[in-house]
């Protein structure tokens, strides 16, 4: 039983894990913190699930809402990395929750506010006996699709050429721009890539979370503990917070008391925050003096 | 040496006193109910700047003081049979507890991390209200009785407009008082640079946790007043949704000033009814659409942090400026710094 | 683009105040029209139920209009939004009742919406018909100007229980699901009530956060260990989320729900999940073959809105028109507030509704008192049995 549960808590933590991914990816190349990242992620699903009612396969559905994460990303870009790139942090938390707000709303105008399911899911959930494990062929889907997709994620960004650009401008974009590495493109190749890795999470959750429009903002919820504890920093730290937290959460909803549940990560980040107030992996946030 | 105020022009300050005692003569129950919260709405803005605008400190929790002050108050008048007046302070205090706790995690972390831990505050807070159920009535709320003050009571939408207002004029002058003396310029320096002020001689964990304090003391008191206008309360209600509008009139009204707090307060109160009340004079097709208010009032917010980041404070200072060097205007450039 | 701002950000204050000034309204009745004010949750987190609660009621509407009206007189109803949330539903009723002269109020949505309207209407005297929520704080303690219409749930719960023993479960042992709210917990009281009152076992109760992500694994691995053989669901749309993520696990135990989980649709996307899924519904259900009211809304739907679909909360609202009308008829044409109240207080076995009997009187505002227990047989929740109480 106690598999289960650790189970059930990597497969939620790895979609934890994605999100917060997203969001590290953008914070670290512009400092620009996305509070719309589950908005974005949502859109894309509901893209995939739209393709996919549409019965032209599985294949069309995930390539169709990969297409769409991709101009949703420059979208986002357009609007707010370039108005808000060096403007105080505060103005880019409201802008960003600003834009939240409006996609949110814009979800519930195009899809309507009517809850959706993805039946049946196109990997099944029921669990087999895996060895010594009870666990479904949709979260060895969740976990082999979420390592895969980190993997080509880290093969991208330190073996290629791009890949060692997007670094850079991370560590120092004023020394990026002079070593003459094309910072407006950067930024876009960034935004693309985390709508992409968001897209991938809202994929992945549908069967197990339906569809709506505020599932977006439940899930950043969740997904910015996570961010923060791994330390905002890091591109391991979001991981690791993801699926820290989802084993966690797993482990409290059966061991803690149930009133508990919805502190339950907050508590969790507050107490790590005090012993390592950088986060778990995190660099000291760059202070100017 | 001049009187310390002597430069600034105050004369405006007993005229606007004087239209705000005045409004409620001409307005129907519905507006004077609108500028009521628009008051309360100034007051926890007010605090809120005080934080994070003025001291650069970011609040994404400030609901959860509000919370405190108003279930304090409900709780004090309901069940312990406190007299309002001493409980809208009592409560503003028990906020300001809650501040100082919250404060102490400020003193360690960055302002993203103490942003996202004030989110975390605001999560807590609510359950502790709702584990608290036998005083506060849980998650199915509060019914709170009314405000009695001199044996009178406070029912009407008028007679709360006096009250809410009275409050808001204090402690709005308090707040600007505030920010000219030593800990305002303290404040100041901890924003544009901790490790600067702190060698310049800034305690920095005394004056954090002191305005955290201030800060949730304003939001106490605001929430205080808010349950006996509204006079029902429930949890649900003082949500991270609430702390973002919060933080949203700061920004309309300009960080770190205190007359902006209070624009944009009344600014972002009345949008929503403004597109209540504009619709009926839309097209039906246009008005019916559900979706409306939400949309409007995102859209609004993106487009002041986007296009005037400084508030409507600042844009009131252009035109006040504008208006001061007619007709030597000189030929608009680019105004805003890209 | 300046200037814009200027006049747009300034002048917004000053323009409230012009639009504010002087405006009072007859109480809603002239010779041909009544107002009506209804707030619903049009773009917060229950907007799907508000657009159909609002669409339901105007359908009622239109017929009685095209019908000749209520004593000649056609019923207009204004509907605002409150997102749900209680402060913009008085903002809301304040704006109806000051700036457009509501007659009274209607079928407002949701439990903490609707009480945060209570000191209003009583202090004014306004009659405030059908809230829509099933909470017991709606219609006890009785409030004069508040006339709810639904058996609530805890009262639900029980039937439920009764329906069980009745039928033969014997030795049940009891889990439930409940939103950890006013409504979940009312829900979970009727059912505690119930299962002690036949010598059940509660062997677990999980709590489910409304408004967080609908996963539900552990609360059903954890029942599922403690060896639940009936499921109640103390939850709305979620219950579809249950019934299928227990169905994807492999686990049947009988899951029941409450009233808003009696909807045709839950059952429609939970598909093959819903199959023998109990739940029971204070009035007659939309698709039910031969009650008078659901041909009425069924044929009503085809006339002006064939597009839209049959639903539980489109029906509800039809529903809640209904007792209005009805509460205006017997108020004579003679129309006042006063009267209105007096009118519903005379209402007495009204079964024109869906609902089961609604009867009011003096000092008693509780509408029915029964339910109809349902169970999906292939997809659709059909009746087996008829009203029936505690």
């Amino acid at each position: 039983m106690t598999t289960q549960i650790i189970t059930y808590g990597i497969t939620l933590g790895c979609v934890y894990a994605l999100v917060a991914l997203g969001l590290v990816l953008i914070y670290r190349a512009t400092e620009i913190v996305n509070f719309a990242q589950g908005e974005m992620m949502m859109m894309s699903a509901y893209m995939f699930f739209t393709l996919y009612s549409m019965e032209k396969g599985l294949f069309t559905a995930v390539i169709g809402s990969l297409l769409f994460a991709v101009m949703l990303g420059v979208v986002m870009n357009t609007i707010i990395s370039r108005p808000l790139i060096g403007k105080p942090i505060f103005a880019q938390i409201m802008a960003t929750i600003a834009l939240s707000i409006v996609l949110r709303s814009l979800t519930g105008v195009i899809w309507t506010h009517e809850d959706f399911f993805m039946y049946p899911p196109p990997v099944s959930m029921k669990p087999m006996d895996v060895g010594f494990l009870q666990i479904s062929p949709y979260q060895i889907a969740i976990v082999g699709v979420s390592i895969i997709l980190v993997l080509l994620l880290y093969l991208f960004l330190n073996l290629t050429r791009f890949g060692t650009a997007i670094k850079a401008t991370s560590e120092n974009p004023v020394a990026a721009q002079l070593m003459g590495i094309p910072i407006k493109r950067i930024y876009i190749a960034v935004w693309i890539l985390s709508s992409l890795v968001s897209a991938v999470a809202g994929m992945l959750i549908i069967p197990q979370f339906g569809l709506q429009p505020m599932l977006g903002s439940r899930l950043l919820l969740m997904a910015l503990p996570a961010a923060v504890l791994g330390g905002f920093g890091k591109l391991e730290g979001a991981i690791a917070g993801g699926l820290i937290l989802g084993v966690l959460e797993s482990l409290a909803t059966v061991y803690l008391p149930t009133s508990i549940y919805d502190i339950f990560p907050w508590i969790i980040l507050i107490l790590m925050l005090l012993i390592r107030p950088d986060g778990l992996f995190g660099t000291p946030v760059r202070k100017r003096v | 040496m001049k009187r310390r105020y002597a430069d600034e022009k105050t004369w405006w300050i007993p005229l606007v006193i004087g239209v705000t005692l005045l409004i409620p003569l001409g307005l129907d129950s519905y507006f004077t109910y609108i500028f009521n919260l628009a008051g309360i709405a100034i007051i926890v803005a007010v605090g809120l700047d005080l934080l994070s605008g003025y001291t650069g400190l970011i609040s994404l929790g400030h609901a959860a003081f509000m919370a405190v002050g108003a279930y304090a108050s409900a709780v004090l008048v309901a069940q312990f049979d406190w007299p309002f007046l001493l409980s809208v302070p009592a409560a503003g205090l028990i906020a300001l507890i809650a501040g100082v706790i919250l404060g102490f995690p400020a003193l360690r972390l960055s302002g993203l991390y103490l942003a996202i831990v004030t989110m975390g505050f605001g999560v807590i807070v609510h359950r502790i209200i709702i584990e608290l159920h036998v005083w506060t009535g849980g998650s199915d709320g509060m019914h709170v009785p009314v405000a009695q003050l001199f044996g009178m009571e406070m029912s009407t939408d008028r007679s709360q407009y006096y009250l809410i207002y009275v409050f808001a004029i204090l402690m709005t002058v308090s707040a600007k008082r505030l920010t000219t003396t030593k800990i305002g310029r303290a404040m100041a320096a901890i924003r544009d640079s901790e490790e600067a002020a702190q060698s310049s001689g800034i305690h920095l964990g005394r004056y954090k946790v002191l305005i955290f304090a201030v800060s949730a003391f304003y939001a106490g008191v605001g929430g205080a007043l808010y349950a006996h206008t509204t006079r029902f309360i429930t949890t649900d209600y003082f949500n991270i949704l609430l702390s973002i509008q919060f933080l949203v009139m700061v920004i309309v009204g300009g960080i770190g000033s205190i007359y902006g707090a209070v624009l944009g307060a009344l600014f972002i109160t009345f949008l929503p009814e403004l597109i209540r009340v504009a619709k009926d004079f839309l097209p039906p097709d246009v008005a019916q659409f559900n979706d409306l208010q939400a949309i409007s009032f995102g859209l609004v917010m993106l487009f002041f942090i986007l296009f005037e980041p400084l508030g409507l404070y600042r844009r009131w200072q252009k035109i006040r400026i504008y208006w001061k060097m007619f007709p030597f205007n000189p030929k608009q450039r680019g105004e805003t710094n890209h | 683009m300046n200037k814009t701002i200027h006049i747009a950000g300034f002048f917004l204050i000053l323009a409230s105040v012009a639009l504010g000034v002087g405006s009072k309204g007859s109480p809603g009745v002239t010779d041909n029209e009544i107002l009506i004010g209804n707030i619903q949750d049009l773009s917060g987190p229950m907007a799907y139920l508000g657009g159909e609660l609002k669409h339901g009621a105007e359908l009622y509407f239109r017929h009685v209009n095209e019908s000749g009206g209520v004593y000649g007189r056609k019923i207009k109803m204004i509907t605002e939004d409150h997102q749900y949330n209680p402060a913009m539903s008085l903002a809301a009723a304040k704006k109806l009742l000051d700036r457009d002269g509501v007659f009274c109020l209607f079928n407002v949505i949701g439990t903490a919406t609707a009480s945060a309207l209570f000191n209003l209407v009583e202090e004014q005297g306004v009659p405030f018909i059908a809230p829509a929520s099933n909470a017991s704080s709606m219609s006890d303690p009785p409030k004069k100007y508040v006339f709810a219409t639904d058996t609530p749930y805890d009262a639900q719960g029980r039937i439920l229980c009764n329906y069980l023993a009745q039928r033969g479960d014997k030795n049940a042992k009891i889990g439930i699901i409940y939103q950890d709210d006013d409504f979940g917990k009312d829900c979970m009281k009727g059912v505690k009530e119930g299962a002690a009152s036949h010598g059940w076992k509660i062997v677990g109760a999980e709590p489910f956060q409304r408004g967080s992500a609908p996963s539900f694994g552990p609360h059903l691995t954890s029942l599922r260990n403690k060896g639940a053989t009936h499921i109640f669901l103390g939850l709305v749309l979620e219950t579809v989320h249950v019934l299928r993520m227990a169905e994807a696990v492999g686990y049947s135990p009988q899951f029941l729900g409450f009233a808003p989980s009696s909807d045709p649709r839950i059952a429609q996307k939970a598909g093959t999940a819903a199959e023998g899924f109990i739940s029971n519904i204070y009035m007659v259900p939309p698709q039910h073959p031969e009650h008078p009211a659901a041909i009425l809304y069924r044929d009503l739907l085809q006339k002006y809105d064939p597009e839209h679909q049959m639903g539980f909360y489109n029906f509800y609202g039809f529903a809640a028109a209904q007792v209005l009308v009805e509460g205006l008829n017997l108020a004579g044409p003679d129309l006042t507030r006063e009267g209105l109240v007096m009118g519903m207080e005379k209402m007495k076995e009204f079964r024109g509704s869906p609902h089961p009997s609604i009867t009011y009187g003096p000092g008693d505002r509780a509408g029915g008192s029964k339910t109809i227990v349902l169970q999906v047989k292939d997809g659709t929740p059909s009746p087996v049995t008829r009203f029936v109480g505690e």
